[in-house]
């Protein structure tokens, strides 16, 4: 992985970004650090941070048009924005004592000019200042303070610009007016800030309004003599200052003013409540007291919708951008790191809904994917965390795998019902079918939609997956594919455009003679999180239910993922856990769904759910163990097969199909939990029969383990009238008895 | 379950005994001592130390 493929997903992230006020405010003041130290009560941190950006604090206190109130996110809520001008009048009078920095840095050699002593110049003069730049002002006037000079106020600015250039030697040479460059004499840097209508030497109309550079050698140019308003023209004193030394330092101004990202989305956080602006009780300004107060109502505006609505990026809590960078660094095995991202990134649901919730789009169920397929090009991803669902692909792939229409003829429809729906469902599945077989030869692709080498990161298994599910499109005369599972819709959309998809329940709709049998009196619409971007599908199943007579209700949060999305429960069982909670307990009516795999997860966990299907084809109160799921897909393939009038292949059977097991439930359950199927049992049984390799208590218990490509199952077992009773069964992923890992 | 049981190899009959034996994942190998048969060498993970402790290094290893 390089490291701009990671940092490509968040270029675009705004958390951290300035907030609106700090955008709006001419010095680019950072709003929110200046507010929490009020609010905290450390007025001189406030103050300090104050005069590094205005420069001089009363000018700035008195005269800021303040446009910040505008951006003010309490406006949204119809509060009043914080009262900078009493905030700032506050901080400057009541921490305004505090002497100015001035930090012991070498003195420089390269001696600056600055050509009038307004407030630019007096702003870059100080900032050069303190640099240790040697400076020096010329001004035609009798003193400084430019147009200033002739405000109501100009006592008190006087005595601020004495006050911050008390600790620089700087050279004020007043009355002294310039004329002609060439006459200066000695002078390395030279900016030129004459005024509103002032000198300027014949080279304004050649002013880079980005670098304030002119078409002559180390020469900057600024303030009201360029049309920059008063703010401005203090607020570029820092700026020019970094400019002005890169040019005495590399011969050339480099960078200019920076852009900030754009934080222009709503950030009011959830839950905030109204708080009316505090009023001195004086009447003229702020005690220490009212100022926290009113600074305590500032938002803290920082974009953080990702992580204040998904599971995984609250409890992990890192700022996308930093993500991003640790990714990357986790990202192979050449990369020495104590602490890798291997738990967020097979956690994430790949539902979408963090880039559906950012206001910028920010993709970070992407750059999650992008971390899984990376590590499976470099051989380092944890395996055994989808290597369940990547068996079951292989079954939906081959033995389950059906794309058939009646006599092999190109029909215009053919179903798609994807690998689950048939495994929970398969009554439901195949009246489906045959509800959409009526009168037309529809045709029947069983198969998977590759979402489960998708979110394993196994890029190349997927690229086999679609190939094989367009040649199978393809041998059936391109037909549109009926779709009963929102994320085979979701998955066709984005990777094969070309394959028209409806769904399943959008054509159900249109057909008289379906008879529809209330599941609930009321409930709820679960939304797969897939369906997010599908209206036709959402109002399709919302119609069923109604028609139905479901008393429908919408949740109020519709399109999150139930739980199961990106495969996520054996990598972290506790955040998936948390994840179905947190949607079971959207509300306590029953959910109808439209998802196999939404019903399977809420139905695991005691939460009353039907599918839509169910509606239109009968209830199923069966829920079904991984191998009857196996037998289920077998048992549709085989039902549509004769539908078609087609004969069901015969399949060599394992060795060890034949073996009874006697599974009571508890066991059952832990077997489901690890992901155990008979199968994996049947086949270690039969292994270790085969070799005799296991061992005896000598009463009859026999305990066996086989060794697969990524897990070592144990089986606990005896023999019980030819059958064979499972006493246990558990698995790991470590491999023993090996120096090498495979 | 099966942790406090007298286990013994079914294809040689043998006791097991302690052995220290090499266990591999993520690209990390250490040494642990488990029950192993003497004679065919064949060894023997309970279920008390694949679902616990095993477990939590199996994490440990992916987390690091």
């Amino acid at each position: 992985m390089e490291q701009t493929q990671a940092t490509a997903f968040v270029e675009n992230c705004i958390h951290d970004a300035p907030a609106p006020c700090s955008r709006a405010c001419p010095f680019g003041l950072d709003l929110r650090s200046f507010m929490k130290k009020i609010g905290r009560g450390r007025l001189s941190a406030a103050y300090r941070e104050y005069r590094a950006a205005v420069v001089f604090p009363t000018v700035a206190a008195a005269l800021c048009p303040r446009p910040c109130r505008e951006s003010c996110q309490r406006c949204l809520l119809g509060d009043e924005p914080l009262d900078l001008e009493h905030l700032e009048e506050a901080v400057v009078r009541l921490a305004g004592g505090e002497a100015p920095d001035s930090f012991p840095i070498p003195e420089k050699q390269e001696r600056v000019a600055v050509i009038g002593a307004g407030p630019a110049g007096l702003a870059a003069a100080l900032c050069m200042a303190q640099k240790k730049y040697p400076v020096t002002v010329f001004e035609r006037a009798p003193g400084w303070g430019g147009h200033l000079r002739e405000s109501a106020d100009f006592e008190v600015f006087d005595k601020d610009f004495a006050f911050q250039f008390s600790r620089e030697q700087v050279e004020f040479r007043f009355g002294e007016e310039i004329c002609s460059l060439d006459a200066l004499g000695d002078f390395t840097a030279v900016y030129i800030s004459t005024g509103a209508g002032g000198e300027d030497f014949g080279l304004l109309p050649g002013w880079d309004s980005e670098l304030f550079t002119v078409a002559r050698e180390k020469t900057f140019m600024g303030g009201a003599l360029c049309g920059m308003p008063l703010m401005e023209s203090l607020a570029a004193g820092p700026e020019l200052s970094r400019l002005m030394e890169g040019a005495i330092q590399t011969g050339r101004a480099v960078g200019g003013r920076k852009k900030s990202r754009c934080n222009s989305a709503n950030l009011v956080p959830k839950g905030a409540k109204n708080a009316p602006a505090v009023v001195p009780a004086d009447g003229i300004g702020y005690t220490k007291a009212e100022a926290k107060q009113e600074a305590a109502r500032c938002f803290q505006c920082n974009c953080a919708r990702c992580m204040e609505g998904c599971a995984l990026l609250d409890k992990y809590h890192k700022a996308p951008e930093q993500m991003a960078m640790e990714i990357f660094a986790d990202s192979g095995p050449h990369f020495l790191s104590g602490r890798t991202m291997t738990r967020e990134t097979y956690s994430c649901n790949q539902c979408g809904w963090c880039k559906s919730a950012c206001p910028e789009a920010v993709d970070l169920g992407g750059l999650f994917h992008l971390s899984r397929v990376s590590r499976v090009e470099e051989g380092i991803e944890p395996a055994a965390l989808h290597d369940f669902w990547l068996r079951d692909l292989a079954f939906a792939s081959e033995e389950a795998f059906l794309a058939a229409s009646k006599d092999g003829e190109s029909c215009r429809y053919a179903f798609f019902p994807g690998c689950q729906l048939p495994a929970s469902l398969p009554e439901q599945t195949i009246a489906a079918f045959a509800a959409l077989s009526k009168g037309e030869n529809t045709g029947i692709i069983l198969g998977c939609c590759g979402a489960s080498a998708w979110w394993a990161g196994e890029q190349k298994l997927w690229e086999e997956n679609t190939a094989r599910l367009r040649a199978a499109w393809e041998s059936l005369g391109k037909p549109v594919l009926v779709t009963a599972c929102a994320s085979c819709a979701d998955m066709l959309s984005r990777f094969t455009p070309e394959i028209e998809t409806v769904s399943v329940y959008e054509l159900l709709l249109g057909q008289d003679d379906l008879k529809l049998t209330a599941s609930f009196e009321s409930a709820a619409i679960f939304d797969p999180c897939s369906a997010r971007r599908d209206d036709g599908l959402r109002r399709a199943v919302r119609e069923l239910a109604r028609q139905s007579g479901t008393e429908l209700s919408e949740l109020p949060e519709a399109g999150r993922c139930c739980g199961w999305g990106g495969h996520i429960r054996t990598a972290n069982s506790a955040l998936y856990d948390h994840v179905v909670q947190q949607q079971i307990e959207q509300t306590d009516l029953p959910y109808i769904v439209y998802c196999a795999n939404c019903r399977e997860v809420f139905l695991e966990k005691g939460k009353p759910c039907r599918h839509i299907l169910e509606t239109a084809f009968g209830d199923s109160d069966e829920r079904f163990t991984i191998s009857e799921k196996k037998a289920n897909r077998l048992k549709v393939k085989a039902s549509a097969m004769e539908m078609m009038g087609m004969e069901y292949p015969r399949v060599p059977h394992a060795a060890w199909e034949n073996i009874s097991l006697l599974v009571d439930a508890e066991v059952r359950r832990e077997m489901e939990s690890r992901l155990i199927s008979d199968e994996d049992v049947k086949e270690c049984i039969h292994v270790s029969e085969q070799e005799n390799g296991r061992f005896t208590d000598g009463e009859g218990r026999y305990l066996a383990s086989l060794t697969k490509k990524v897990l070592t199952y144990w089986v606990e077992y005896r023999e019980e009238n030819g059958a064979y009773r499972i006493l246990d069964a558990y698995c790991h992923r470590m491999r023993f008895g090996e120096e090498a890992q495979p | 379950m099966n942790g406090e049981q007298n286990w013994k190899c079914a294809k040689c009959g043998a006791a097991l005994e302690m052995k220290k034996v090499v266990f591999s994942y993520m690209g990390r190998s250490f040494g642990h001592e488990v029950p192993t048969c003497p004679e065919c060498g064949r060894v023997l993970i309970t279920k008390e130390l694949a679902l616990g402790r095993m477990a939590e290094v199996e994490i440990l290893m992916e987390d690091k």
